[in-house]
């Protein structure tokens, strides 16, 4: 595997000049590292359709990954070892294999900071440049290249890079994928301008660039007209090539202004005519703008987010699609909020990168303690709404060429205009509340509309709309500063897709070294009755220093599951697991 | 200041070089491929053939019939002259006028008129056969030429330098016995006046029985004479296509045209020959003054 070669070169060139001068190597240097190995068995359940040929004949799975970082002075090299043998289900197939898909060196002297190897990168809030990796994803986009950061001034920071992007396990080769480069500048004028030191309003701005160049495959359509000489039918055939873009740039501007409690930030980036599959290949320039204004003061919190996109996949392959989405070049930001309880989470929202707008707000207000509400420790409110919906398209006319709109603009929109089509709503509100020295709580109440149409299939209307009710009732009492008991209990009423759900699980701690647990989902409103499954999950864990062991048998229902607004599809399964996490 | 404006330069440069490094589509789709061709896909057999001119050839028209005694003679003086520059000298046989009217019921009873060469006899004036018109240049103040003037007024004409390549290919269709013809002009002079391009068809090989005085070449009536490039007709029209609209035409000048023709089924299609020259137009004979003309057989068969 070249990655591992390329490691092997890598690690000589870092540990030779150590080798040589032996006691260089311990003076100052750091090395720490985690590992976390997930192991699954999977056995047969023929209700929820989990046979051995749906299995592919697997009976375990396991993902598993090693992180090593050295640390001395301003040098530092780290690594990421990875295996997947097999792949736990859910997670793409392409995974399986063991490797080290991450490895990079870098040192820093003076102003000057330089990557060789892998690198995650953002530039702003990474509408034109992200590469970002989620374990539980299965999503790693991780640049393989370098990457620079230079600061002539105070103030000013400079970032180019230039890299590849991961694809599973995929060596790069040209056509594969793209090879991207960047550049991004940050403007501090507070620390710029001597004038502004002192002002109590900061102001940042920032502009970055982001071009991609992929070799693209020839892509023809043929059109034929049929004419008459003499009773012969003929033929004129024409040949048209659609011409695809080799370079796709991007660029974005933003501001960022703060004062005391008050941070206001806006991102407006676009994109370069980029006919791609998840853009149906239509030449239309992409356009995006994310905003967020931020209070806080002692007891307040208020944050508002905002987003309009317009076509902004940007991948470093045209033909790439697939759940969750590789090679993703930027990150569109989700502003809809991330429950930690399942059934809230059971439907998540995946970003719509062809067009959406979007809203969130939320406040969180704390009740002082010793008020009448507030009771004796205080009460935590947290209310949050978010809206995503269709942006406004004016379609043109299909290409006579494609019978398609391939190779047009695809349609017409202006800035800001928002749509008829509800995509996802979320209001929710939460209650946490302890009650005295051994009771705390959680009280939570969901409302939520789901497309399903748009956001699992891609199809564009209301039909499927799925309308939740979910409550949730989080009580956890200590009997001792180490001994708890929490229950938790969820439902989730609906009388669209599954229907209604109930869930329980009962968790005894005793910290930090032991944790039991029972859990159960129970899809009681399931219009088919052989698919009132119990959702039952047993489970337990031991901590020793820095090393957890976790073990879980049990049902897991399907799902998507969602880590900023990219989702990945899990697919049901039954059987143990074991999940072993340790730091140094 | 000074790492400043080095910041501010490295900045500029940089967005520069990463701003150019993105392409601009604006017309997507563009014609890389076009092509004509039956659509029953047992019709797609074709074959092709094409001659590209660079020296200047000539054209001889021999008015004729096969009741014209002195013909004969004339024919073979012409295959002679034929033979001398070939390939240079291109030829077609007009059976035009009294003589090369048929006689039903005798050995004369071929007809190799048709409306074009009838009308070539009559616009040019023709009053004898055999007679010829080389260019259609004038001689001694005429464009008819007697056969005894044929030998030197072609030797003048192949002295003429080449004002215009000619390029000539022959798509022929077996199933439907048709022929797409590809004419190219290419200008490398320039010239003054308006010209046309005319694209004929000729059928060679023809045998019927021709009257004859000439005793080197047989008895009076000849049973099998062999008719060489009979003209059957236009494949665009007697006096062709326009290539400029304006007074004059400029060095460089590419001009194309594409014809497609069902061929007669009476004819032998791989006898045939097409026949392409671009002439002068005038206001009373129409064309004149050919200044360059290719032949080439239609291919039937690998």
């Amino acid at each position: 595997m070249k990655s591992i070669i390329h490691f092997s070169i890598f690690l000589l060139c870092i540990t030779g000049p150590f080798v040589a001068l032996s006691q260089g190597i311990t003076e100052g240097a750091k090395v720490t590292g985690n590992i976390q190995i997930d192991g699954q068995y999977y056995t047969e359940n023929e209700t929820l359709g989990i046979t051995d040929s749906s299995l592919n004949y697997r009976k375990t799975g396991m993902n598993g990954f090693a992180n090593l970082l050295y640390t001395n002075g301003n040098f530092s090299a780290g690594m990421r070892m990875e295996s997947y043998l097999n792949p736990m289900l859910g997670f793409d197939s392409r995974y399986e294999g063991v490797g080290v898909p991450y490895w990079f060196a870098r040192y820093k002297t003076g102003s000057f900071e330089m990557t060789a190897g892998h690198f995650y990168e953002q530039f702003g809030s990474g509408l034109v440049l992200r590469s970002w990796e989620n374990w539980a994803l299965g999503y790693d986009n991780n640049l393989y290249g370098f990457n620079t950061s230079f600061s002539p001034i105070d103030g000013i920071t400079l970032k180019g890079l230039i890299g590849i992007q991961r694809y599973f396990w995929e060596p790069y080769e040209i056509g594969n994928r793209g090879i991207v480069k960047g550049f991004d500048a940050d403007f501090d004028l507070n620390e710029i301008f001597e004038k502004m030191a002192d002002c109590q309003t900061r102001i940042d701005i920032g502009g970055s660039f982001v071009s991609k160049y992929e070799k693209v495959p020839k892509v023809t359509y043929v059109v034929d007209s049929k004419y008459f000489i003499d009773s012969v039918e003929w033929n004129k055939q024409t040949v048209y090539e659609l011409k695809l873009p080799n370079n796709v740039g991007s660029w974005a501007a933003r501001v960022n202004i703060s004062n005391g409690g008050l941070n206001f930030y806006s991102e407006y980036a676009e994109k370069s005519n980029d006919p791609n599959a998840t853009n149906g290949q239509i030449y239309k320039k992409g356009t995006a703008l994310y905003s967020s204004l931020a209070y806080s003061t002692k007891g307040l919190g208020v944050f508002l987010s905002t987003k309009w996109i317009d076509n902004m996949s940007f991948k470093s392959k045209i033909t790439e699609t697939g759940t969750p989405p590789m090679l993703d070049i930027n990150y569109l930001p989700a502003i809809s909020k991330e429950h930690q309880y399942s059934l809230a989470a059971l439907y998540p929202y995946a970003t719509q990168p062809n067009g959406e707008f979007g809203f969130q707000g939320q406040i969180d207000y704390k009740i002082r303690k010793g008020t009448a509400l507030g009771g004796k420790y205080g009460t935590s409110l947290t209310l949050n709404y978010s809206l995503a919906k269709s942006i406004k398209k004016d379609t043109v006319a299909i290409s006579p060429i494609t019978n398609s709109w391939v190779g047009t603009q695809g349609y017409k929109t202006n800035f800001l205009s928002i749509g008829d089509l509800k995509y996802y709503t979320d209001v929710n509100f939460l209650i946490d509340k302890k009650f005295s020295n051994k009771w705390k709580g959680t009280f939570g109440y969901f409302n939520q509309s789901y497309n399903k149409n748009v956001i699992e299939e891609g199809i564009y209307n209301e039909n499927n709309m799925v309308k939740a009710n979910i409550a949730v009732v989080d009580l956890t009492y200590r009997f001792t500063p180490s001994k708890s008991f929490r229950l938790e209990t969820q439902g989730l009423w609906t009388k669209e897709d599954k229907g209604d759900w109930l869930s329980m699980l009962l968790e005894y701690n005793i910290s930090p070294t032991w944790f039991f647990a029972i859990s159960d989902e129970y899809n009681y409103g399931n219009p088919s009755d052989d698919l009132k499954i119990h959702y039952y999950n047993v489970a337990m864990g031991y901590t020793q220093n820095t090393t957890r062991f976790a073990l879980r048998y049990g049902l897991q229902r399907e799902g998507l599951l969602c880590v900023g607004g990219v989702c990945r599809y899990v697919p049901a399964s039954t059987g143990l697991t074991l999940t072993i996490t340790s730091t140094f | 200041m000074k790492p400043k404006i080095i910041s501010t330069l490295f900045f500029i440069l940089i967005t520069f070089i990463l701003w150019t490094a993105c392409e601009k589509i604006d017309q997507p789709l563009k014609i890389v491929d076009q092509k004509d061709f039956p659509v029953n896909p047992d019709d797609t057999l074709y074959f092709v053939d094409s001659i590209i001119v660079d020296l200047k050839q000539v054209l001889l028209e021999d008015f004729t019939g096969q009741r014209c005694v002195n013909c004969p003679k004339a024919s073979k003086l012409l295959h002679e002259i034929s033979d001398f520059y070939y390939p240079r000298l291109v030829s077609y046989t007009v059976h035009a006028g009294i003589f090369a009217e048929p006689v039903p019921g005798t050995v004369f009873g071929t007809d190799l008129r048709c409306p074009l060469s009838e009308k070539l006899y009559f616009d040019f004036g023709i009053f004898a056969t055999p007679m010829g018109q080389i260019d259609r240049v004038l001689f001694n103040g005429l464009r008819q030429i007697f056969t005894t003037n044929w030998q030197s007024v072609v030797d003048q004409q192949m002295q003429i330098p080449n004002v215009v390549n000619l390029k000539l290919k022959n798509t022929y269709y077996p199933k439907h016995n048709s022929v797409i013809v590809d004419v190219e002009a290419d200008f490398i002079s320039d010239l003054e006046g308006q010209y046309n391009l005319v694209v004929y068809i000729v059928e060679d090989g023809i045998v019927t029985a021709h009257l004859n005085n000439d005793p080197t070449i047989g008895p009076d009536t000849l049973y099998n004479f062999i008719h060489h490039n009979v003209l059957r007709g236009p494949i665009n029209s007697a006096y062709g296509d326009p290539i400029n609209s304006s007074g004059n035409i400029t060095a460089g000048l590419k001009f194309a045209k594409q014809y497609t023709f069902p061929i007669n089924p009476n004819w032998v299609a791989e006898n045939c020959n097409i026949i392409a020259y671009i002439g002068k137009k005038d206001p009373v004979l129409n064309l004149v003054d050919i200044i360059q003309a290719a032949e080439l057989k239609i291919k039937t068969e690998q």
